[in-house]
């Protein structure tokens, strides 16, 4: 049998995929001083339960959460922004939100209609890298990277040579994962998840991509 | 377990507050089986109430082992100053909030 936490859900909260957008946004809030009681991130306990399939599941119900204010989506655009767009924009319809655009806002989607009688809570949405190229999460932490860094060069020729001996297992989309993922093997502390590297230094590049989703995490629960 | 109440209300309405008070959770789901069973048979509606998640999610075991998964639904009541309103919860919905642990109290 499932179970529910013991206290109720916090009223602002941000739905991310799996644990890994929740390590990257907790220590992302961290540097830039985002207060941790500010909102919560609910982010699968299962590693079955990840996933864009899940969260989309899931959407509907935190939407109707008792008590909810505010809810912020932060989802993975992979190989298609306009499909996965499209999806989440056909979820929110089916809630009961319209004037939703047909294309993200570069700035990340926040809803500004105002609702009469039991106003749905207010809902944002950014879809990873940047509200506009296809990738996800690991896009996004790469550019965390300060542009000018050596390791990365030889990450991204490595990973060119084992391509073009066809030495690579992973799929064409899970390349910047192989790359990220490559990079922080080599670093200080080798193997630290992306989320304690942006704690421990290794990404402290203030790309405005960053400052960017930042921004729209401070719109969405601060102003 | 004793005869359900049910089979006296044929055709009528039958209420229910805390409806698990008392009951062990292993047994709640034999308890929603027998009463949408019956519930279906003798053209019952039953109105029962609770605040317990080992109870919502026997529900939702039940709804899943019943031959018409539709027969019943979760209404959470809402409060807003002096307006309240009912906020449905589908069998689907319920598979999604028990497997992920998504509040619907």
């Amino acid at each position: 049998m499932s179970r529910v936490s013991r206290c109720s859900p916090h009223p602002y909260q941000l739905l991310v995929e799996g644990k890994n957008d929740m390590h990257v946004i907790k220590n992302l809030c961290k540097k830039y001083n985002l207060k941790e009681d500010i909102f919560t991130i609910d982010a699968p306990e299962e590693y079955n339960e990840e996933g864009i399939e899940n969260l989309l599941k899931r959407l509907p119900l935190k939407i109707k959460e008792s008590g909810r204010k505010t809810l912020g989506i932060v989802v993975d655009a992979d190989e298609n922004i306009t499909s996965r767009w499209q999806s989440i924009r056909d979820l929110l319809t089916r809630s009961g939100y319209s004037d939703i655009p047909v294309h993200p806002p570069s700035n990340g989607y926040i809803n500004s209609k105002v609702y009469a009688n039991f106003p749905p809570p207010l809902i944002g949405v950014w879809v990873m890298p940047n509200n506009q190229l296809p990738g996800m999460l690991e896009d996004f932490v790469t550019w965390l990277i300060p542009p000018n860094d050596q390791l990365l060069v030889i990450a991204r020729k490595t990973l060119d040579d084992i391509e073009d001996k066809k030495l690579d297992l992973y799929s064409g989309p899970s390349r910047c994962k192989a790359l990220i993922h490559t990079w922080l093997a080599w670093q200080q502390e080798p193997g630290r998840p992306m989320g304690a590297a942006i704690t421990n230094k290794a990404l402290n590049y203030d790309s405005a991509e960053a400052l960017a989703f930042v921004a729209w995490l401070k719109r969405l629960f601060i102003e | 377990m004793e005869e359900p109440a049910a089979v006296t209300s044929n055709g009528g309405v039958l209420l229910v507050d805390e409806i698990d008070t008392g009951l062990h959770y292993s047994a709640q789901t034999s308890m929603w089986r027998l009463l949408m069973e019956t519930a279906e048979r003798l053209n019952v509606q039953i109105f029962t109430t609770t605040h317990s998640w080992d109870c919502v999610c026997s529900f939702q075991e039940a709804l899943g082992k019943v031959s018409n998964s539709s027969v019943g639904k979760l209404f959470r009541i809402e409060t807003q100053g002096e307006y309240s309103r009912a906020v449905v919860y589908e069998p689907d919905e319920l598979v999604v909030a028990v497997r992920q642990s998504v509040e619907v109290r």
